[in-house]
């Protein structure tokens, strides 16, 4: 279930770097315009010394006086109770074990419900109090007029943004690394004995997947049988059939003596069979270059489990084309320029193999617990600190609660509606235009049933059109908070990648960050502080 | 109100509040614990057994987290119910199980959903699940929480039918009952070192018993509150049919000692003797499923004993044979005598009417002479010579088996003709074709004719439309092409 693309830093930053360039385009534009309105011909000149003022602000930063704000903000945080927070931390996970006791009896079910609990229960309890407090700090300056001696001091305005980042993020870390050790150390007492092997990081190397059909002919998928969830594909057991992975990059040297291979299968029945019996799989390690190819002794799929299967880097295996027993070198004949190629078949006539591409890859050896963990607790830092960056952004312009609103917002639908939002903008759910949502509910129409032609039907559509056209503008607006979920890899026993999971994270809250600063400091500095 | 000032308005608020209290106090005080204490709505909750100790055991962690929630609890089950869905759907097992769980938190006491979620493990998510083991575990799973949602609902009958059916149908009928029955027993997880999940089965008996006992709690509860899942006079069947099929399941495995025998025995006697003898209130009045001609007298001549008070205000006497009506104390006149009589004629014939149709329902006769055939030495035989046949060819010994299936085709015939309804009953059917099927398919191996007359040619003769499915699934059984 995991999103096994590898991100590409290049093609990301030049379209972040495109995006920004066109508002930059358009703000510019329109101040320019407007101030050409307002100001007449001085207009233009005016918003030019205003930026040169600007850029010269930043030229003089002083890291002194944004940590300064920072404390003084912590400080202000403190005394705001926001460490209260901890009251229910504790609370929660002394009562936690009521809720998970029933989760199965099954070890890696019964780590997993853990593992998820922990994590979950400090992203819910970081993010709302980080969100509130860095809404309310500003508006709350503003009104008591405490900015006002703040400005008046050599302190400027970015500083002052900058310095309520630092500050609230700052109180974030504190909470987080408190919670995410006091969690660490919970998980590590509470996970039942039975269960504590479960408590690793699996280091997986996935590769690419390709199919060949029961004639023998390639193909882009398997085989659908009916699963509504299409997330894998079929192989048919006893034909031609093969699901063949790719993996790139393999190091012999990081694998030890022997190459791990690990799966998760599905099996589905067209018929009973020995239903005592699960059903055959058998590795084929194939090297394109030489066309030597090795089959690995079948053996018999657990379903939702990990099926490991070590295999020596000597091994022997019958060779039917010469009618013999043949030993070969697992690295040297079958990893091809750091490549390895392995077929996958399903041996039951008429029963199919169910896989998508994270189902089968390649484990380096484990990493202890605590680095996919800690890891995940970084990724809700990340995201924590882009929640103080767009919180502390909308204090500058907004009141508290209007600002809190809309971060709030952000965040909801950033985090849970995200797919809905894209779903809606693709046309993927019908008669889900605005208008004609409104409208199919009063006539008590089915979204199937077709709108009768004629300019009404056209203007709602016209209208639910340039909706949707400024639904896919907020789209690219709200950031992707799914992305921070990393609690799924260590909940299911892996590390958190690198290359997945956290650089995506740590891109994201980078893109936000920058545009944030910028647009807080010019609001705060076009902003009539007496206006409270 | 704008004249008034600080002082005269916090006076006028407490005054307000002091006047809102009493019917406040008056409505929601909360019980001591006596009776007739507190307020309405707590003295209401006792009179409809609706508070929360009445219904079963009170879960504290539950009882926080609604309190949690305070009004939001709604929303939160919402939310909880698509993420169930969804993590069904993406087979997020662990997270499912979890997230169930805080689903009963929130709704401890709605039916609905310890019915639903119980029978969607044990039925749905066990399904999933390649390995018998596996699958046991998901039955268990969803038994298990049925029991928990049991302990939390003690008067809900419905509760303990679905907990019976999965102990009972689940395990006792599923493509892979043989192997649930012995994991019931031996639980394949080596946590229970080859013994039973106490869990599930204190006291390591099979399946089908623990069922009927589920079944007996499920009709207790019956008697105080209605059950919204079918006719009464089935619901009530349940424990004991749970006998007649742990007989049944026994024969199945191929067990025909004076175990099974008592098993069938105690299964007549109860069937007969306590279900057949329980009073069902029909669209013609009262009935009983073992109704002889006297008992539907009876029963016809209270309704019109009752019928004549009522309309006559009379009391009267039936004859032995239902057929006069004596007017007791009055002599009455004879028009009304006749109506009386003829009422009487048609209650009787309303009520074998009624009955028949109940035991139709409920499929009263056909369990009842299956357990009375299959309580006799002839018809343990037959089964157990029909089995022992089937046995012996997979062992290779052809002449054996079909030595072992002639004199178990006799039997089975002898057994057909004293109780000739079996002969339209389609499991009879299929044991009697079945056995015809293996013993001349044994002569094609041997490559010999089969004689025309056999003990089962009548048998065969007026079910000749049904052998060739029955051929079907019988080649492949044994994977003949």
């Amino acid at each position: 279930m995991f999103d096994t693309t590898p991100y590409e830093i290049g093609p990301a930053f030049l379209h972040w770097l495109s995006a920004i360039a066109i508002l930059a385009v358009v703000v510019m534009g329109l101040t320019f315009l407007f101030s050409l309105i307002a100001q007449g011909k001085k207009g233009p000149g005016n918003v030019l010394k205003s930026l040169a003022d600007m850029a010269s602000e930043w030229t003089q930063l002083s890291c002194r006086r944004i940590w300064a704000i920072g404390h003084l903000t912590l400080k202000e945080a403190i005394r705001r109770k926001a460490l209260y927070v901890f009251a229910v931390f504790v609370a929660l996970f002394m009562f936690g074990g009521w809720f998970l006791s029933d989760s199965g009896d099954r070890p890696d079910l019964q780590a997993k419900a853990y593992i998820s609990f922990v994590l979950t229960s400090i992203s819910w309890l970081i993010l709302p109090v980080i969100l509130l407090l860095s809404c309310w700090g500003l508006p709350e300056d503003i009104k008591a007029r405490s900015l006002h001696t703040v400005v008046t001091k050599p302190v400027r305005r970015n500083e002052v943004v900058l310095g309520r980042i630092v500050g609230f993020a700052a109180v974030g870390t504190i909470l987080l690394t408190a919670m995410g050790t006091i969690g660490y150390v919970w998980i590590l007492r509470q996970v039942p004995a039975g269960a504590q092997s479960e408590l690793i990081s699996r280091v997986p190397v996935y590769g690419s997947l390709s199919f060949i059909d029961r004639e023998g002919r390639d193909a882009q998928k398997g085989i659908n049988v009916g699963d509504v969830w299409d997330y894998r594909s079929y192989i048919e057991g006893a034909t031609k059939a093969r699901a063949i992975w790719t993996f790139k990059n393999i190091d012999p040297n990081s694998l030890g003596d022997a190459l791990t291979l690990e799966a998760r299968f599905e099996a589905f029945r067209t018929h009973k069979g020995d239903i005592e019996k699960s059903l055959l799989v058998q590795y084929t390690f194939i090297n394109p270059t030489t066309n030597i190819q090795a089959k690995h002794r079948p053996f018999v799929v657990e379903e939702y489990s990990q099926n490991v299967d070590v295999i020596d880097r000597e091994f022997r295996t019958f060779d039917e084309e010469k009618d013999a027993n043949v030993t070969y070198d697992l690295f040297n004949d079958f990893i091809d320029n750091g490549s390895l190629t392995v077929e996958v078949q399903c041996l039951d006539a008429g029963q199919y193999l169910g896989m998508s591409q994270a189902d089968l890859f390649v484990r380096k050896p484990n990493r202890p617990f605590a680095s996919g963990y800690f890891k995940s607790i970084f990724g809700t830092w990340l995201q924590m600190v882009l929640v103080v960056a767009l919180g502390v952004t909308a204090s500058c312009f907004l009141k508290g609660p209007v600002g809190s609103l809309l971060t709030f917002t952000f965040l909801i639908i950033g985090q849970g509606f995200r797919e809905f939002m894209e779903r809606l903008v693709g046309g993927e759910i019908q008669g889900s235009g605005t208008l004609e949502s409104i409208y199919r509910i009063i006539m008590h129409m089915n979204p199937q049933t077709e709108l009768d032609a004629g300019p009404a039907t056209s203007l709602i559509q016209a209208i639910d059109l340039f909706m949707n056209k400024f639904l896919l503008l907020t789209k690219y607006i709200i950031p992707d908070f799914s992305l921070y979920a990393t609690g799924k890899y260590v909940a299911n026993g892996f590390d958190v990648s690198w290359n997945m999971a956290l650089l995506p994270s740590l891109m994201m809250t980078l893109a936000y960050l920058i545009p944030c600063i910028l647009l807080g400091y010019i609001s705060l500095k076009i902003r009539e502080l007496e206006t409270k | 109100m704008t004249n008034m000032t600080s002082k005269q308005r916090k006076v006028v608020y407490l005054v307000a509040i002091l006047v809102l209290l009493a019917p406040i106090i008056h409505l929601g005080m909360p019980s001591s614990g006596e009776a007739e204490s507190g307020g309405r709505l707590a003295q209401l909750r006792v009179e409809y057994e609706l508070g929360e100790s009445t219904l079963g055991n009170i879960d504290p962690s539950s009882a926080a987290m609604n309190l949690v929630l305070l009004g939001l609890r709604g929303i939160a089950t919402d939310l909880l119910w698509i993420n169930a869905l969804e993590e069904q759907k993406t087979k997020n097992w662990a997270q499912l199980r979890t997230t169930i769980d805080s689903i009963i938190m929130l709704q401890p006491h709605y039916m609905k959903v310890w019915q639903f979620q119980g029978w969607n493990l044990a039925y749905n998510v066990s399904a999933e699940w390649d390995a018998v083991a596996d699958r046991y575990y998901w039955v268990k799973e969803g038994a298990k929480f049925m029991d928990k949602g049991i302990k939390q609902n003690e008067k809900i009958p419905e509760l303990y039918w679905e907990s019976g059916r999965i102990y009972s149908q689940k395990i006792g009928r599923a493509d892979e009952w043989r192997q649930f029955r012995r994991y019931f027993l031996v639980d394949p997880d080596p946590k229970y070192d080859n013994g039973v999940d106490q869990a599930i089965n204190p006291e390591g008996k099979d399946n089908y018993l623990v069922a009927k006992g589920v079944f007996h709690a499920a009709n207790a509860r019956e008697d105080f509150r209605v059950q919204h899942i079918m006719m009464r006079a089935l619901f009530r069947s349940y424990p004991y049919r749970s006998q007649l099929e742990y007989a049944d399941a026994l024969q199945r495995e191929g067990i025909f000692d004076t175990v099974t025998q008592l098993a069938w025995k105690q299964g007549f006697d109860e069937w007969t003797g306590l279900y057949g003898k329980e009073e069902w209130m029909s669209p013609g009045g009262w009935v009983i499923l073992e109704a002889q001609r006297e008992d539907v007298l009876r029963l016809a001549t209270r309704d019109v004993q009752q019928y004549a008070e009522e309309e006559y205000g009379l009391t009267i006497e039936v004859n032995a044979d239902g057929t006069k009506v004596e007017i007791i104390d009055d002599e009455g006149s004879p028009e009304i005598k006749k109506k009386i009589e003829e009422e009487l004629k048609d209650r009787i014939k309303l009520k074998e009417h009624w009955v028949n149709r109940y035991q139709d329902t409920t499929n009263y006769r056909y369990w009842k002479i299956r357990a009375q055939s299959e309580a006799e030495q002839v018809t343990v035989e037959a089964h157990r010579e029909l089995f022992q046949g089937d046995v012996l060819f997979k062992q290779g010994k052809l002449d054996e088996a079909k030595a072992t299936l002639m004199s178990g085709m006799a039997k089975f015939q002898k057994m057909l003709i004293k109780y000739p309804a079996l002969q339209i009953e389609d499991l009879t059917i299929e044991e009697g074709l079945n056995a015809v099927l293996l013993w001349q398919y044994i002569h094609q191996l041997q490559q010999t004719k089969p004689p025309a007359n056999f003990a089962l040619k009548p048998l065969w003769d007026q079910h000749e439309n049904r052998v060739p499915s029955l051929d079907a699934s019988f080649r492949s059984r044994l994977g003949i092409r």
